[in-house]
């Protein structure tokens, strides 16, 4: 433990030992592209509204468009379903779709 | 770091942005320095990184938290530089001359070459999470947002760095097999 804590307090002194880093140069060099080089503009999560910072919001949020798309995906599947049957099953299909869908509903 | 500067910087104003790099350029070359070893690669992260940090400064929400932002850049920069660096090195690999036969403890004079030749044997990501550790005194959870790595994979990597760096210590301070037959 004790040899540890001698590594350590070795390692950090060597680390903070004086180096001969001066910056000056990349400073300027930096200084210098700065106007060849455009900012990137927020991008949209920086502007979302400040209602999104509650974790409960975006959880409704998410859980709202999980629901959608879960009602869109079973319409979507259950519209070609109806379409799709082959005659030997129209009848049952149509049936189970509410009926042949040339026959106004009102005449069943 | 003044907050102020980080949100003038963040609108454009190169004024407010070179004040901050100014205060930011010595500290990151020393810490670039530290991690790759090299001067002129050290030089050429640091460039990178600030002039990273000015193209994707709005993107910054919190300015409260830009300098640990702003080490997750120059982390980048720095790996990016030790690649570019590696496709055009040598590959020469230097083999030990003798094993070494005694074990002993910490207690003769370590130098720096010493310790500079075990840190150079640690990999890149076991350089990055001692110098940012030990050297720009991040805490792990600062270290861990840096790198972007969860905070047990950098107490590993300082863990394995500094188990390492001891080894090497030791393995320098001990005799070597030529020296202990004679």
């Amino acid at each position: 433990m004790s040899a540890d804590r001698d590594v350590t307090r070795i390692v950090r002194s060597w680390l903070h030992e004086d180096g001969n880093e001066n910056a000056e140069r990349v400073l300027f060099a930096v200084v210098e592209q700065l106007d060849t080089t455009p900012q990137r503009p927020a991008g949209w999560l920086a502007r979302r509204f400040p209602l999104m910072h509650s974790s409960t919001a975006r959880i409704g949020v998410a859980a709202i468009a999980a629901s959608v798309v879960a009602l869109l995906g079973y319409a979507l599947i259950f519209s070609v379903r109806c379409r799709r049957w082959p005659d030997a099953v129209r009848i049952t299909s149509s049936q189970r779709c509410g009926g042949d869908p040339r026959v106004p509903r009102w005449r069943l | 770091m003044d907050t102020e500067l980080v949100k003038a910087a963040q609108i454009g104003d190169k004024g407010a942005f070179t004040a901050l790099a100014a205060a930011l350029a010595d500290r990151y070359l020393a810490a670039s320095h530290r991690i790759l070893r090299d001067l002129s690669l050290a030089e050429d992260a640091t460039q990178q990184a600030l002039l990273a940090i000015w193209r994707d400064l709005p993107q910054l929400r919190d300015p409260a938290r830009f300098e640990a932002w702003s080490y997750r850049l120059l982390v980048r920069a720095c790996y990016a530089e030790a690649g570019r660096a590696r496709r055009w090195a040598p590959n020469i690999h230097l083999l030990p001359v003798d094993e070494p036969l005694a074990t002993d403890g910490l207690s003769t004079v370590v130098d720096r070459d010493q310790l500079e030749r075990g840190f150079r044997r640690l990999s890149l990501d076991h350089r990055t999470v001692v110098v940012l550790h030990h050297y720009l005194d991040l805490p792990l959870d600062q270290v861990a947002e840096a790198l972007g790595v969860p905070v047990g994979t950098v107490s590993s990597r300082l863990h394995y760095a500094m188990r390492g760096l001891r080894a090497a210590l030791e393995a320098d301070s001990r005799p070597t097999a030529r020296e202990a037959a004679q």
